[in-house]
């Protein structure tokens, strides 16, 4: 596409342009097939990037490098007690972090296990019943704002699908999957990515809890089994939704 | 396209994630960032031919119109 209009697409898109320019750019377009076509893949990228976005999990100093940036004072006098202030604030931030993530990570594993031992004591632990992993998955479809894979599981494997239902942490709806290993239940939850994080160890001395994030969602593998059976069905999961 | 923002670098992605994401225009990322705002349409420019190379690379596709993300 060779057009002298080509270096305003970007800002066409962005709603960028004055709007004598913005109207000048919109009749090209009438007569630019190029153009247009540019436009259009750039709008759904734009859309792309913004629904993908929300499932994404940025790291976690963009913002705040931002937000330092953006509210930096432009003259620092007298130096020192600005350091002072700086160095007591960044002091608190960093124990304050550290305690909230602390008791959130642990109180979030506390929740999920009374969610999973509550599964175990219903009559009926799963709405959906299926050791079926395309029956259960599309069963969340419209239940949950988010989708996720299910490993296919081999006929030798020593995991067994057995169902799964919605349930809520935090305000959030996630999916509790249910699955059986020997005579063991392990409880598989996902939910969006948020800023709590458990262990990789967490648990107690009777559950396990094994937590991780992939792909813009959270995922926690609960159970009494051992920790390795924990461990496997992870990895079965992460690979199944590795894109 | 999660796969495409996560592997651009830092300062492609938190221009990327400040125009599509936060909607903050061109002057507002420029003055949260202190950068140019020439350098934010460069930078911004850049992640996002980055993004769609990505995903024509990994999806095979030509077009990016229409993709799910």
């Amino acid at each position: 596409m060779n057009c002298d209009w080509r270096e305003k697409i970007g800002m066409y898109v962005d709603g960028e342009l004055e709007p004598a320019a913005e109207q000048a750019f919109a009749g090209h377009l009438q007569g630019c097939a190029g153009c247009s076509a540019a436009v259009l893949e750039q709008q759904e990228l734009k859309k792309s990037v913004r629904l993908a976005g929300k499932r994404f999990a940025a790291p976690p100093d963009l913002y705040a490098n931002v937000r330092k940036q953006a509210y930096q004072p432009v003259s620092v006098k007298p130096w020192w007690k600005w350091s002072v202030v700086a160095a007591a604030f960044v002091l608190f931030a960093v124990f304050s972090v550290a305690w909230f993530s602390r008791s959130a990570a642990s109180g979030s594993a506390d929740a999920l296990i009374d969610q999973h031992v509550t599964t175990l004591a219903s009559l009926n632990p799963v709405d959906v019943v299926s050791e079926d992993r395309h029956t259960v998955k599309p069963w969340y479809q419209g239940r949950l704002p988010f989708t996720f894979n299910l490993p296919e599981l081999a006929k030798e494997s020593p995991f067994k699908l057995l169902g799964g239902k919605v349930v809520y942490t935090h305000h959030a709806p996630g999916a509790e999957l249910l699955y059986q290993v020997r005579q063991h239940k392990i409880s598989v939850f996902i939910f969006q990515a948020r800023d709590v994080h458990v262990d990789p160890s967490a648990g107690n001395q009777t559950f396990v809890v094994n937590g991780w994030q992939q792909g813009g969602l959270q995922y926690f593998v609960v159970t009494d089994a051992a920790r390795e059976d924990a461990d496997r069905l992870r990895a079965l999961l992460e690979e199944a939704n590795r894109s | 396209v999660q796969a495409a923002i996560a592997q651009l670098a830092p300062l492609f992605q938190e221009v990327l994630l400040l125009a599509d994401i936060e909607e903050m225009k061109y002057q507002e990322i420029s003055e949260a960032l202190g950068i140019p705002m020439g350098t934010v349409m460069s930078r911004l420019a850049r992640a996002r031919r980055q993004v769609r190379d990505y995903i024509v690379a990994t999806s095979g596709r030509k077009k990016i119109v229409g993709i799910r993300s």
